[in-house]
């Protein structure tokens, strides 16, 4: 099938031109969330120590990417793959006097948001049965289930835990400087301050190590 | 240096041509200076631009990757750009000078550059989004390319990229990815306005690689067991076979890749139905039959019909395949109705039933000419001897005598099989095998 020179030119300079463009767009659509957002800052917590430093980047991974659903408000019954809107609301400051944020609650679709609330979307990994669902004559007259050795809290409707990623679970790093960040992640004086947009999307804005944010991620 | 070996042949040829008085001296003295590489005396020059242009480009590849990660950013990101551009331009240049498998080289690196870019801006800004989502991207650049230039680099990078997407995604989700489809109506669209038959083999590849990794997240959903996949499947190969019939019929070039793979799959999974039934002691809490809900029973033989029915409309089958095929999906889906009946009976009726069909695709394949058919009907024969000697003589013989005899009848098999082939694609085409 053969076409003339200016077309293949013209093929040419479009698809040079459109994959720049799309290239670019990822660029310019991270620098606008991280302009516009609201920050949050996120403790990281520590991650299976197994896990190697993979070529140059440090594995994240939050209080919000395992959420058990009996703690949360919010729908109830989700599927792997499904995309997920988390509602975090500010703590208290801790003792460097940052305030972090934790997960209250987990839905479907957009919630509205009230007071100093912020939604972050994120997507099911994988959604798992982790308790069972207790028997409502099991519970005794204190409202606990007596059937094991421990009396334990009924999960009688939202027994399903849910391993989730939001797109912050990986800080990339150049050769050899990620150690340091691995030990801070790991013994949790590490917190990740983060940028998200109205959509809820987030976007890696900073470090916080030991109460002092120590890296700030430049626009371009 | 093979061109100037060629050169040296010719001007033997000449010269012999001259000696035998076919062609005069003058004509002799004018074809030697024709085939006289005309630079001939600039060759060495030229060795050395390029040798010098290959070391240039080895410093500056070196320069960039040892002081990668002291640049800045929007650096890295140009050099990628510019990287890639490059790529595309020089692919311009060949196709200007007609060096169009070197052309398809620079756009296939023009590709890898757009997908290498995307996973180091990725990197660089800390973007860590959904990875089937990166190669969704890479799979629209390569399908944009395709579309735009006769470009076979490029639509196949665009199927490649396109089924992995979606494998990906099958592995992420409990439902179907039914976006993948929007995809390949695409890439059939283009392909089917190409003349390569390789890319059409890989398309149809790619959807049947989409049905079997979505078929195992419905499966988890509708809880099935092994004999619905096997039933499914076999029912979509057999769909995919009528399918190829139509198309046969309308003169769609994806028609011949269509019928072999559905043959394919229907053959494999239906070879799989007799396994089920014959080993059905061993996992008792397991069921050995189809358990598909009636209204789906009733969709799938209400389809199987429509298409068969479509096949001998358009005069490709005969009445007696369109009863075979529809046959072939009532037995699929109705058995678990033969109830009480013994599991062997049933396991050795549809091994009865697995050699009239490879019987039937040897005589299929012959009348259509399609020595893939042929070959496949044997394979398949040969697959479910092979099985019922395993099945039936394994058990009465100890392991030395089982080998041997296995051995034996498998190289007699082999023997017999070829020599019957051979001599049907013979009596068929008229020509050696």
């Amino acid at each position: 099938m053969k076409i003339s020179l200016k077309q293949a030119a013209l093929a040419l300079i479009l698809t040079a031109l459109l994959q720049t463009a799309v290239l670019g767009a990822m660029i310019l659509d991270r620098a606008h969330r991280l302009e516009n957002g609201t920050d949050i800052l996120l403790k990281t917590t520590p991650v299976d120590p197994r896990d190697l430093l993979r070529g140059e980047y440090v594995n994240l991974t939050y209080d919000m990417s395992r959420l058990d659903l009996s703690k949360l408000e919010g729908d109830t019954v989700f599927k792997n793959g499904e995309s997920v809107y988390v509602t975090l609301t500010p703590q208290a400051p801790d003792e460097h006097g940052e305030i972090l944020w934790e997960p209250v609650g987990v839905y479907k679709t957009r919630p509205e948001i009230s007071g100093k609330n912020v939604v972050i979307k994120g997507y099911i990994q994988y959604a798992y049965e982790w308790r069972p669902q207790t028997d409502p004559a099991e519970l005794g007259p204190d409202g606990v289930a007596h059937t094991g050795d421990e009396p334990t809290k009924p999960c009688l409707q939202d027994c399903q835990m849910l391993n989730i990623t939001y797109g912050l679970e990986s800080y990339f790093l150049p050769e050899g400087e990620g150690k340091a960040l691995e030990e801070a992640r790991d013994s949790q004086s590490l917190a990740i301050l983060v940028a998200v947009d109205d959509g809820g999307k987030a976007a890696i804005k900073g470090l916080s190590l030991n109460g002092k944010l120590s890296v700030i991620e430049p626009l371009f | 240096m093979w061109l100037s070996v060629y050169r040296r042949r010719i001007d033997a040829l000449i010269d012999h041509w001259a000696g035998i008085g076919l062609i005069d001296t003058a004509v002799a003295a004018r074809l030697h200076a024709d085939i006289m590489p005309k630079h001939e005396r600039h060759r060495l020059p030229v060795i050395m631009a390029m040798l010098g242009a290959v070391l240039l480009s080895a410093a500056i590849l070196s320069f960039i990757a040892a002081n990668w990660n002291d640049m800045a950013r929007l650096l890295r990101f140009a050099i990628i750009i510019i990287a890639m551009c490059a790529a595309y331009g020089l692919s311009y240049v060949l196709i200007k000078r007609n060096l169009a498998a070197f052309a398809e080289c620079s756009l296939l690196l023009g590709l890898v550059l757009f997908g290498a870019g995307i996973n180091r801006v990725a990197q660089m800004y800390h973007i860590t989004a959904q990875y089937a989502d990166g190669i969704l991207i890479w799979a629209l650049g390569a399908f944009l390319l395709a579309v735009l230039l006769p470009s076979r680099a490029a639509l196949i990078g665009a199927i490649l990229l396109g089924a992995g997407w979606t494998i990906l995604e099958s592995f992420t989700r409990d439902s179907v990815h039914w976006g993948f489809l929007v995809l390949w109506f695409a890439l059939s669209f283009v392909t089917h306005r190409r003349p390569w038959r390789f890319e059409r083999h890989l398309l149809v590849i790619a959807i049947y690689g989409w049905f079997l990794s979505n078929l195992a997240g419905l499966g988890a959903l509708l809880n099935w067991f092994a004999p619905d996949y096997a039933g499914v499947s076999a029912l979509t190969g057999l769909w995919g076979f009528l399918i190829a019939a139509i198309f046969a019929a309308r003169a769609y070039a994806i028609a011949p890749a269509l019928r072999i793979y559905g043959l394919l799959v229907f053959l494999s999974a239906f070879f799989m139905l007799p396994v089920l039934f014959f080993n059905a002691g061993t996992h008792e809490e397991f069921p050995v039959a189809m358990s598909l809900p009636a209204p789906w029973t009733v969709m799938a033989f209400a389809l199987t019909a429509v298409l068969a029915i479509g096949a001998t409309a358009w005069e490709n089958f005969k009445t007696s395949e369109l009863a075979a095929a529809l046959g072939l999906a009532a037995l699929v889906l109705l058995h678990p109705l033969a109830g009480d009946v013994s599991h062997i009976v049933i396991g050795c009726f549809f091994v009865i039933v697995y050699f009239l069909i490879a019987i039937w695709l040897i005589a299929y394949g012959l009348k259509t000419a399609d020595r893939g058919i042929v070959n496949l009907g044997f394979i398949a024969f040969g697959a479910e001897v092979l099985y019922v000697y395993f099945e039936t003589v394994g058990s009465l013989m100890d392991n030395a005598a089982f080998f041997a005899v296995g051995g034996i009848l498998l190289i007699a098999l082999s023997i017999l099989l070829e020599r019957l082939r051979r001599r049907l694609m013979v009596k068929g085409n008229g020509a050696a095998a």
